[in-house]
């Protein structure tokens, strides 16, 4: 366990745990506006949305790299404004991880609204509830399981996420390198036992995730 | 006074077709029946009362209160309306107890009734629809009759100005019809609302209406 890189595994999981959390504010509320408001375009948005699940994560990190580096117009705001820069650096890695995962929160949030029968909202705007509290009371318990079975599974693709990580936040021990890039890393150098040791650990969180993902969706009890 | 006063259209499009319903109706009954065949715009009708479907023209009054009117620019939220509705589908709340839902409406803010919060009302009214035993079951573990019962139930606790019945008796055999007619008489009686059915049976009719409607290609004829 010496060679195993724990400062990796640890940032791996904060930059996961972020992005779900941005993820719940961010592909959350879009995910239920898609599935409650129409408008026009509102498919065309649908699947510019997607895009981050079929596109290589290079390309998606290169778009990044193109728009928050110092001479794209993001990175330059948040230089000039905020004296920010977010290429290199940890939090960079969370906005990559965010973007490629945004899809897989979004797609099973707005499915799960979608399958909540608008007849128990109706019931319950006629015995005086409202809007507000028949989202928290009606929809949201009715949804949860689509969504959160969503966010378990950005969580683990946000560990595993490489090459957009790579581009935007590049490989700094002990600052960016998370642990997938850890293992590249291990192996290029021909450091079989680290590398070994954090498969392993990789595959049984995602593993794990997956199992409990699994359960949740797969277990529709009644509704 | 007119209790039940309205006269609107509504054009229902759909891809297959369009559905004009042409609705006039005044009366100072305290129970009114509709009836006619399916399809012929009951349920939609019903809809626009309760606030669920808004009418393209014209105005719906009920007792003192303007529901809607397109001049006027009024149009009441279902959740101004104090009615009671109960639904052809039951919509019971799946996540639910018997309990829970019949409980639901006594609980303002963001959230549920919890499992065993208890309240003489909702414990009357579990007696009186047979429900105390089914108390703590979920919605889909009860027949379509007993489902039909704890929607009934959860509709009366808001002691509404106007219940809004569409079918309410169908999965019912024909003892227990018996009973739950009485029971909601009774009910209207004590909190003295006005009454609106959709039934496909004589006997609902009969026993509730002191008018009758027939509504047939979406038009209403007495």
């Amino acid at each position: 366990m010496m060679n195993f890189s724990w400062d990796a595994l640890f940032l791996s999981l904060k930059v996961a745990g972020c992005s779900v959390f941005l993820n719940l504010f961010i592909a959350v509320p879009i995910g239920f506006l898609l599935a409650r408001k129409k408008f026009i375009g509102r498919e065309f948005l649908d699947t510019i949305l997607t895009l981050p699940m079929v596109m290589p994560p290079t390309v998606l990190g290169y778009y990044l790299l193109v728009l928050l580096g110092r001479h794209g117009w993001v990175g330059q705001v948040l230089q000039k404004y905020f004296d920010i820069n977010l290429i290199f650096t940890w939090q960079g890695a969370v906005i990559a991880a965010t973007i490629v995962t945004f899809p897989l929160v979004f797609k099973p949030t707005r499915t799960a609204f979608e399958t909540v029968n608008p007849c128990y909202e109706q019931a319950a705007s006629v015995l005086g509830i409202s809007d507000l509290s028949i989202f928290f009371r009606i929809i949201l318990p009715l949804a949860w399981r689509g969504i959160f079975a969503g966010l378990l599974l950005s969580f683990a693709r946000a560990l595993g996420e490489f090459g957009a990580t790579l581009m935007v936040a590049g490989s700094i021990p002990g600052k960016t390198e998370t642990l997938s890039i850890a293992i590249y890393e291990a192996v290029q150098e021909g450091n079989d036992h680290a590398a070994n040791i954090a498969v392993i650990i990789l595959s049984i969180v995602c593993i794990f995730v997956l199992v409990i993902a699994k359960k949740l969706t797969g277990h529709k009890i009644f509704y | 006074m007119m209790n039940f006063n309205w006269n609107i259209q509504k054009t229902l499009l759909t891809p297959q077709r369009s559905f004009q319903l042409t609705l006039e109706y005044a009366s100072s009954c305290q129970s009114v029946a509709i009836f006619g065949p399916s399809g012929a715009g009951k349920t939609t009708l019903i809809k626009m009362i309760a606030g669920l479907v808004t009418p393209d023209t014209g105005f719906i009054n009920i007792g003192d209160r303007i529901f809607f009117d397109e001049i006027q620019q009024i149009n009441l939220k279902p959740q101004q309306r104090n009615l009671a509705y109960f639904f052809q589908a039951y919509s019971l709340f799946p996540h639910l107890t018997v309990q829970q839902n019949i409980f639901f409406s006594l609980r303002r803010g963001i959230f549920n009734p919890t499992k065993h919060q208890f309240s003489k009302e909702v414990e009357g009214l579990l007696e009186r629809f047979e429900l105390s035993n089914l108390a703590h079951q979920y919605p889909h573990e009860l027949s379509g009759g007993q489902q039909q019962r704890v929607a009934l139930a959860r509709a009366l606790i808001t002691k509404p100005k106007l219940l809004l019945l569409d079918e309410p008796f169908s999965m019912l055999d024909y003892q227990l019809r018996q009973r739950l007619r009485d029971e909601i008489k009774n009910i209207q009686q004590q909190i003295n609302c006005l009454l609106l059915i959709i039934s496909h049976d004589p006997e609902d009719i009969d026993f509730f209406a002191d008018d009758v409607l027939f509504l047939e290609d979406g038009k209403l004829k007495n």
